[in-house]
């Protein structure tokens, strides 16, 4: 997939190009900033764009900010943001909106699960740090819906709400997808969502579930 | 009694005590049998005698004894006792049968002889008091003369009364010459040297007055000033009834009632001058007086001209015309009123005084906390009389002249502006428009530069509370910030050098596993990755020195002395051997860094001088530089917060900077070990 960089750390952005380009995928830009960014991205519309949410020019959000407005121009342009710290209620309203990633920076690291989340988003999937995502359910364990879940079922929920498919939660617990499928059933059933919706647009109903109130 | 006897000193007051006693007993007993013999004949003559008879007899005992009781005023007690045992002797006589009764046989006819010339004792009771006042003794060698004076005057009198030729004044005429007679020469002879001889003593009496006021201090003068008054009533009364006589034909009343009063006034009076002088502003009583004596004077006066120029046209309209003369003396008078007691006032009661007294009083007053040394300004336009006078007070912060509400004040041209100090320091200034006089604000000024201090003091105090405030605001502030800048240095810095080299590492493990790289290679970008970490750790110590250096751990020398080593100018440094707390320890560590910081960035300075010490419970941390002297503590530079730090220990921070020669930073704090 063509990919656009923007981090402003030359060091961490050379090394993201290298590892990306390792894996496969094909660098069309790498900007230091957020301005650049967005002549970038309208001069070679990449697939996807990984952005440093805080970049020059002003050092604070400008990453999100230069997100949110090439999201008003370009609706397919798939958009993974990448942080130094959690911040829940941002991150879970972009998340939400779909073809949307947040991740903290060192998930770099995990370098399968962070191919894998920039797949997913690209694929107008969601990718949701599971810091955050563990934030969002421990910030409502105390709600009777939240709380009438088994262990097991919150595990699959946690999975859901950082965008993963039944597949993809199937895998990464080491159990078969029809199981999944039950306990997602069944988690649905319990915080009163529809679950005749397709698989990543109740991602997204379970992603709104999490975010509201907070 | 018995205990007070064992020493002198007590044994000596407790005589004039006891003296009082035995004249307020005689007293008593004179009232007593004035009592007897009213009951056994009652009239209403002898009712009213009786009751006048105790009450001039208790006031001037009450006064007298009080006088007596407090050790002090010796034997002034006791003669405050006697114008009332006087005057009761004089009310028992006029309740005696006129002839005596038999049982008292040649005696009776004795005493009323021995009487007869008793009515100059009036006057003896009331020089003597004035004499001994108000402290019990004669003061000067005229006055013991006078004292003789007033008594040989008095013998003499009596005597002459007593044995002169001829009948007596009636209703004694009859009465027989018990004593035997003088030759008829001879009580000419000293009825014409008594008679004038007691005027001149009473003269005298009141230059020995007017000399003790004027050799007195001001206590004794505040003193004098109530005698005067009480002795003044006596004059007023004889002017009050030669008018009332003028006006009424009848001055009886005027005349009783005015000599009661002053017989009652003057014990109280004197007794008021010798134990409690500071009682009521005196001046203030004597001018209010004397300018209600003049008014009345003058309403007397006027109703008088008018009833004659009228009464002698309108004979037949006696009412209107009475109602038309009251009526134009208030016409005349209401104006006249605050006239007179202006005039009045600046003769007896000056500003001076008035101001004196003004501030005095706002002293006592702010003392026990009942005014505001603020309320200055409003005390001294009211005693100068004069309503645009302002107090300035010189700012503790900007030097400018500031009036009470802090508004920079500034004279307008040809005013007054006179300045108050107080131990050299410029603290304040009077503003008064150019007709005030400039001696008596200066004075004024003198006299109120205590409050003034006060006032500024209060202003430095609320200033400094609301430094305290801001500083504090300041210090969460910079505290914040502080954090901010942390996060943000540990989230660019420590933590992307980590991911970047977590990536490099990761690419590399990748290229590795596929056999694209080989050993060499791996193990360049391996010492590459121990060099990326090895700038990591030394990052963290710095930021984690930006926290608190921890070569504080080895104490405060340690730290300075490595501070000092890696400065690339030369620095002296004195360390005194002191325990401190850690925080003051960090303080003033952070005092020395900043210092030298700027000494060395800004400054440029050649030669450092670093000097800790500490003496009389205070820390002391000095840098001296030989820069180019520039520094200031401004809003938000460093060293303003190094000001907010070391205020924080309670301490304060000096800047000192001249251009060109150099800049002073010294902390002073607070410590507990010396």
């Amino acid at each position: 997939m063509r990919i656009v960089i923007a981090e402003d750390s030359t060091l961490l952005r050379q090394g993201l190009a290298a590892l990306l380009t390792d894996a496969g995928h094909r660098i069309v830009a790498q900007v230091p900033d957020a301005v650049s960014l967005v002549t970038a991205v309208h001069e070679h519309h990449p697939d996807l764009a990984l952005i440093d949410v805080r970049m020059p020019p002003d050092n604070t959000d400008d990453g999100a900010r230069a997100a949110k407005q090439l999201r008003g121009q370009l609706p397919d342009l798939a958009i993974v943001l990448l942080s130094q710290h959690i911040e829940t209620s941002h991150s879970v309203d972009l998340v939400s909106s779909g073809s949307f990633g947040y991740l903290l920076k060192d998930r770099v690291l995990d370098l399968d699960d962070f191919l894998d989340a920039l797949r997913r988003v690209a694929a107008g999937g969601s990718a949701l740090d599971p810091e955050v995502v563990s934030r969002l359910i421990g910030a409502r364990r105390q709600q009777p819906s939240i709380a009438s879940l088994t262990s097991r079922e919150r595990d699959v929920l946690a999975l859901m709400a950082e965008g993963r498919t039944n597949l993809g939660i199937a895998r990464r617990l080491s159990v078969s997808a029809r199981t999944v499928e039950a306990h997602v059933a069944n988690i649905l059933l319990k915080l009163g969502l529809d679950s005749s919706e397709e698989d990543h647009r109740r991602v997204l109903a379970v992603l709104k579930f999490l975010g509201q109130s907070q | 009694m018995l205990r007070q006897a064992r020493t002198p000193y007590a044994a000596k007051m407790s005589g004039s005590l006891r003296v009082a006693v035995a004249a307020v007993v005689m007293t008593a007993a004179v009232e007593l049998v004035s009592t007897a013999l009213v009951i056994t004949a009652p009239t209403d003559r002898g009712v009213l005698l009786l009751g006048v008879a105790v009450v001039l007899g208790t006031v001037p005992a009450l006064a007298g004894l009080r006088v007596a009781r407090s050790h002090r005023g010796g034997i002034l007690g006791p003669l405050l006792v006697l114008p009332g045992l006087l005057a009761d002797l004089i009310l028992l006589s006029a309740l005696l049968p006129s002839d005596p009764p038999d049982s008292l046989g040649g005696s009776g006819d004795a005493i009323t002889v021995a009487l007869q010339g008793a009515w100059v004792l009036v006057y003896v009771v009331i020089a003597l008091p004035l004499l001994y006042f108000p402290s019990g003794r004669v003061a000067t060698g005229f006055g013991r003369w006078l004292v003789r004076l007033v008594l040989a005057d008095a013998v003499v009198f009596m005597t002459v009364a007593a044995t002169a030729p001829g009948p007596f004044l009636p209703p004694n005429e009859g009465t027989p010459h018990v004593f035997g007679t003088m030759p008829g020469t001879l009580a000419t002879v000293l009825t014409v040297i008594s008679l004038p001889g007691l005027l001149l003593t009473l003269i005298a009496l009141t230059i020995h007055l007017v000399r003790q006021y004027h050799s007195g201090d001001d206590a004794d003068r505040r003193r004098f000033r109530w005698a005067s008054l009480g002795a003044g009533l006596l004059p007023a009364t004889l002017l009050a009834t030669w008018l009332s006589y003028a006006v009424t034909g009848n001055a009886i009343v005027v005349l009783v009632a005015g000599l009661t009063t002053a017989y009652l006034a003057l014990p109280v009076l004197l007794a008021i001058g010798a134990l409690r002088p500071e009682l009521l502003d005196i001046d203030h009583v004597i001018a209010g007086t004397a300018a209600h004596a003049v008014l009345t004077a003058a309403l007397l006066a006027v109703y008088t001209a008018v009833n004659l120029v009228t009464g002698q046209v309108f004979v037949h309209r006696a009412p209107t015309v009475a109602v038309a003369a009251t009526a134009l003396c208030a016409l005349l008078l209401v104006p006249a009123r605050g006239w007179i007691q202006q005039r009045i006032d600046r003769w007896l009661y000056p500003a001076r005084k008035a101001a004196y007294a003004a501030i005095d009083e706002l002293y006592r007053d702010t003392v026990r906390a009942r005014a505001r040394p603020e309320q200055l300004q409003t005390r001294l336009r009211e005693a100068l009389r004069e309503e645009s006078v302002i107090v300035g007070y010189r700012s503790p912060v900007h030097g400018d002249l500031v009036d009470g509400a802090g508004v920079t004040l500034t004279a307008p041209d040809g005013w007054h502006l006179v300045p108050m100090s107080l131990g050299g320091e410029s603290i304040g200034a009077l503003v008064a428009p150019p007709t005030s006089s400039e001696g008596l604000l200066r004075d004024v000024a003198a006299r109120a530069s205590p409050l003034v201090e006060m006032v500024r003091l209060r202003i430095d105090l609320r200033l400094a509370i609301l430094q305290a405030d801001e500083s504090r605001a300041r210090m969460l502030r910079a505290g914040y910030e502080e954090r901010v800048r942390l996060e943000r240095d540990l989230h660019d810095g420590a933590q992307q050098r980590l991911v970047s080299l977590g990536v490099v590492l990761r690419l590399t493990q990748r290229q590795a596993a596929r056999g694209d790289v080989d050993v060499v290679e791996v193990a360049g970008i391996l010492d590459q990755a121990v060099a990326e970490l090895g700038t990591t750790v030394s990052e963290l110590r710095q930021l984690a020195h930006g926290i608190r250096p921890s070569c504080l751990d080895d104490g405060l020398l340690a730290a300075l002395s490595g501070l000092v080593s890696s400065t690339p100018v030369p620095i002296s440094l004195h360390v005194a051997p002191i325990e401190l707390d850690p925080d003051l320890e960090t303080t003033a560590y952070y005092v020395a860094a900043e210092a030298i910081t700027n000494a060395v960035k800004h400054a440029d300075a050649q030669h450092i001088a670093l000097d800790v010490s500490a003496a009389g419970g205070e820390l002391y941390v000095r840098v001296t530089d030989d820069g180019s002297g520039s520094a200031a503590v401004r809003e938000g530079s460093g060293l303003a917060g190094l000001s907010d730090r070391v205020g924080a220990q309670g301490g304060r921070l000096a800047v000192s900077s001249r251009r060109g020669v150099g800049t002073v930073v010294e902390a002073v704090m607070p410590c507990a070990s010396s």
